[in-house]
């Protein structure tokens, strides 16, 4: 039940952050319980691949940033597309649990078995998605507040209002605070109806807001 | 301090089937003739729970599903206001957020918290089992008054325990000091002895083991991985 903050002054989390996060949940899937030999394995592997995480966490946030000052508010419209980070991730993270050592051997032989799983596979697909996804809604949420993030993720507040006043900046900063219950709110002048949303961007921007505020995964196996 | 678990009153409420988490679902193509009660042509009625409330253009305000008829159908409780438009329908479980704690606050964050009342730092009254009040942080950044609203994610089943979890919250612009974190539900499901404790029903309380400040920066909470050994939710 243990949730776990990251907390950044003056800006965005660097990517070295997220990607100890993103490690972490990674070998949370297989370390639970695990005996001392399985551990060891597991700590070293979370090493080998913090800085592999890093280098994409640095190329999402790149990303989405620049596109972000390119294309203004209107891109927070748009879906969150963790699809042109994950794969490349995906295949470095595997690669790496397959590594092995100047003999030839694996370089953690506890985990072969693990990353031998189909399952494991959609459950790093899962997880990768949650991250990027994630790493993408920050940037969105500083560039909707009206706040510069530069390069170094620090940020200077309050630099384009214009950003904030945007439709799409409003329905944003709207979902992130009241989510879906927005979609149920009636109209005030006639309760028999859903409202419009008008003052949020209209219905079909904040549906839109909704839909991007929840991760693509795997489908998973009924219970 | 603190006390990470269950509060006792949303053990039993789980036993009333009073908290529903299933994942939102818009943008639906599907069909509703005007005055009609059914929303035919769905993709699929998965995951979509009788009491979830129902949306989209032409759809009553205030309708939930009242039944799921097959695949592809399901019945809500109030006549459509017009020909439902396809591509606007969704289905919304329950809301749930997430309210901050500030620092030595008065109330007491255990199993018997059963009700977040009203927080809000300056105008949310005395903390009690049933109010967080006062005890709330300060809005500050995207963190507003009564805490970020959380983004479900369907249960699952982990080897044999069942999961349950929710987005990881982000909150940005913000100078924040808590200490913990209270999970609670704001849709009313099940009805009370006193109606005003019928909404804002707790789920869980999350000690973070000290003060954890920001400053004009981010603040992320990390939910735990949903399986079966560290899952937010889990009922093995």
């Amino acid at each position: 039940m243990l949730l776990r903050l990251l907390m950044t002054d003056g800006g965005a989390h660097p990517p070295e952050a997220l990607a100890s996060m993103t490690a972490q949940r990674i070998v949370d899937d297989f370390s639970g319980n695990a005996p001392e030999a399985v551990y060891r394995d597991v700590q070293a592997f979370r090493e080998r691949i913090e800085p592999i995480l890093a280098e994409h966490h640095r190329i999402a946030q790149t990303q989405e940033r620049a596109a972000l000052r390119f294309e203004g508010s209107s891109r927070l419209a748009k879906a969150i597309d963790t699809g042109q980070h994950v794969p490349d991730a995906l295949d470095d993270i595997i690669a790496a649990a397959h590594e092995t050592d100047a003999g030839g051997q694996p370089r953690w032989p506890s985990l072969v078995h693990y990353f031998a799983r189909p399952q494991t596979r959609q459950y790093l697909e899962d997880v990768l998605h949650m991250e990027f996804h994630q790493t993408a809604h920050i940037e969105r949420s500083w560039h909707a507040q009206g706040h510069y993030l530069y390069d170094s993720g620090q940020a200077e507040f309050d630099a384009y209002p214009e950003n904030a006043a945007h439709p799409a900046a409003r329905a944003f900063l709207a979902v992130n605070a009241q989510g879906s219950s927005l979609l149920t709110l009636p109209d005030p002048g006639e309760p028999q109806q859903l409202s419009d949303l008008a003052e949020h961007g209209g219905r079909e921007l904040v549906s839109a807001m909704v839909a991007n505020m929840i991760p693509k995964t795997t489908p998973k196996a009924e219970a | 301090m603190a006390v990470t678990g269950w509060t006792n009153s949303c053990k039993v409420e789980l036993m009333k089937a009073a908290h529903c988490t299933l994942v939102t679902q818009s943008a639906l193509a599907g069909a509703g003739a005007n005055a009609a009660f059914t929303i035919t042509g769905l993709t699929a009625t998965t995951d979509v729970a009788v009491g979830m409330a129902a949306s989209g253009t032409n759809v009553a305000a205030g309708a939930i599903v009242a039944s799921i008829d097959s695949l592809t159908q399901v019945t809500v409780s109030k006549a459509h206001t017009g020909v439902v438009t396809t591509g606007t329908i969704g289905f919304t479980a329950d809301v749930f957020k997430l309210c901050l704690i500030k620092v030595s606050p008065t109330g007491t964050y255990d199993g018997t918290l059963s009700n977040a009342g009203t927080p809000n730092n300056t105008t949310g009254g005395t903390p009690s089992t049933t109010n967080i009040g006062t005890d709330e942080v300060a809005a500050s950044g995207t963190y507003a008054a009564g805490g970020m609203t959380l983004t479900n994610v369907s249960p699952i089943l982990s080897t044999t325990t069942g999961v349950g979890s929710f987005g990881n919250v982000t909150i940005t612009g913000a100078t924040i000091s808590t200490t913990s974190a209270v999970i609670y539900n704001t849709s009313v499901r099940v009805g009370q002895a006193t109606y005003a404790l019928a909404a804002n029903r707790t789920i869980s309380n999350h000690d973070f083991s000290g003060t954890q400040s920001v400053t004009s920066g981010t603040l992320t909470l990390s939910m735990p991985t949903q399986n079966s050994s560290t899952g937010l939710l889990r009922i093995a």
